[in-house]
């Protein structure tokens, strides 16, 4: 029987994985998973969301769509149980909204919480499977940016980093191809180095395999979880 | 040889009626009800946000949620390397048989492009079988006759897409589960579109016409005994 293993390879550059304009500044880092028993499921396996959840939160506050909330009374981020909430722009326009049957204005959350966090991969509102859903990653001691600011449509589009750099996030996450692998950025190697040092003790503790793959062993792993 | 001289006789114009492009185009909007499949229902658009370029799938065997769905896709496959038609599904597995990342053949393909363009010229269809019933509207002899079968005509196309559409998705399951329900499903919907469009309409003629010609008579007063 295959071990279940993490994967993580350093450089994707390659177009299929669906991450779009990939940036000259940051370091990038494309996750994926391969379980010993392969999935007949698509999204991501609830152990393995829980394991990124966790590395996430160890650094980072994680900011992500949620539609499982009560839509905050009031502008600008407001303190809850779960982390601080906002309502957001939906960014896309009312008549795309109407069209597309989208919220014109979707609700963040922000979270240090794992538990919470691990519905990013998870919620059908802004399903993950779909590329609907996408978290910026702010450390504990940044702020958060105005929540008027934050055009959220414009965070799903090809250039989700620059605009996710234009609000001062140190990093973010979102889904690549089918939802089947995760993209990976932030600002500055040593919050890289710290993220997959946490992922690699969690995958660890999990019994779970770490490997740091090229972008073509990468891909030839996750065909693999099929054979 | 001389021709036979024919007699001529006034023709009466029939109304003209939107029922076939919009029983037809319907098939794109409704959601069409999988039987024995807890809440799936075929569609043609995704449920939830999605990337601002849209979706790259086209068929969507979907909950309300969007959680559980079953959907033909192309691009791709992290499975076989290769840019291709698959099914990508979670939570339906048991009720199709079809794994995530099923390649799918040339038959899968057809069915991708032609619900991929069915999804834009339903809507078109629907927009003209509309106008068309309007127009039937402002030109009938008796408007308010034409307006109550034009609108229970929608109703009943709704209806029987509903009943057909769910009928012909469970025999196409039972035949080929995925693109066997797809067909049977969208087929049924616009037959059983079609049959429910005239059949509620014609009730809803004669109806209106049964009212039309009711009289009530007062009975004369009589002295209580």
């Amino acid at each position: 029987m295959k071990q279940s293993a993490i994967l993580v390879c350093r450089e994707p550059r390659g177009a299929r994985w669906q991450l779009g304009d990939l940036p000259l500044i940051g370091e990038c880092a494309l996750l994926g998973w391969r379980l010993a028993v392969a999935p007949a499921e698509a999204g991501v396996p609830a152990e393995v969301a829980k394991m990124i959840a966790g590395a996430l939160t160890a650094t980072f506050r994680v900011a992500f769509a949620c539609s499982k909330s009560l839509r905050p009374r009031g502008t600008g981020w407001i303190e809850g149980e779960a982390g601080d909430w906002a309502c957001v722009s939906g960014g896309g326009g009312r008549f795309k909204a109407f069209w597309r049957r989208e919220s014109t204005t979707p609700v963040l959350l922000a979270t240090r919480r794992s538990e919470i966090a691990s519905r990013l991969f998870d919620d059908p509102v802004y399903p993950w499977w779909l590329q609907g859903q996408v978290a910026l990653l702010w450390t504990a001691d940044a702020p958060l940016p105005a929540a008027e600011s934050i055009a959220w449509a414009t965070l799903l589009d090809e250039g989700w980093i620059s605009r996710a750099t234009a609000l001062g996030a140190q990093g973010a996450v979102r889904p690549g191809v089918d939802g089947d692998v995760a993209g990976l950025w932030v600002t500055r190697s040593a919050l890289m180095a710290q993220l997959l040092n946490t992922l690699e003790e969690r995958a660890g503790a999990a019994g779970f395999a770490y490997q740091v793959l090229s972008e073509e062993a990468f891909a030839q792993a996750l065909a693999a979880d099929a054979a | 040889m001389s021709r036979p001289v024919q007699a001529t006789q006034p023709v009466h114009d029939a109304p003209p009626s939107g029922a076939i492009p919009y029983a037809i185009g319907q098939a794109s909007t409704v959601r069409i009800p999988i039987p024995g499949t807890q809440g799936l229902c075929i569609e043609l658009r995704p449920r939830g946000y999605v990337p601002p370029g849209g979706s790259t799938s086209t068929l969507f065997f979907q909950d309300p949620s969007g959680r559980r769905h079953l959907r033909l896709d192309y691009g791709y496959n992290v499975r076989t390397k290769t840019i291709d038609y698959h099914w990508n599904q979670k939570g339906t597995n048991t009720h199709f048989g079809i794994a995530d990342h099923t390649t799918v053949g040339r038959p899968g393909q057809a069915a991708y492009k032609a619900a991929k363009y069915f999804r834009y010229a339903g809507r078109a269809l629907v927009v003209v079988g509309v106008a068309v019933d309007v127009v039937s509207i402002v030109l009938a002899s008796k408007p308010l006759r034409r307006a109550s079968e034009v609108v229970a005509g929608w109703a009943g196309a709704w209806a029987g897409c509903k009943v057909v559409g769910a009928g012909g998705a469970a025999l196409g399951t039972a035949a080929t589960p995925g693109l066997g329900t797809a067909i049977g499903g969208v087929g049924g919907c616009i037959i059983g579109g079609i049959g429910g469009y005239w059949a509620a309409s014609t009730v809803a003629g004669e109806v209106y016409d049964w009212a039309e010609d009711t009289f009530f008579t007062p009975l004369p007063e009589v002295k209580g005994p």
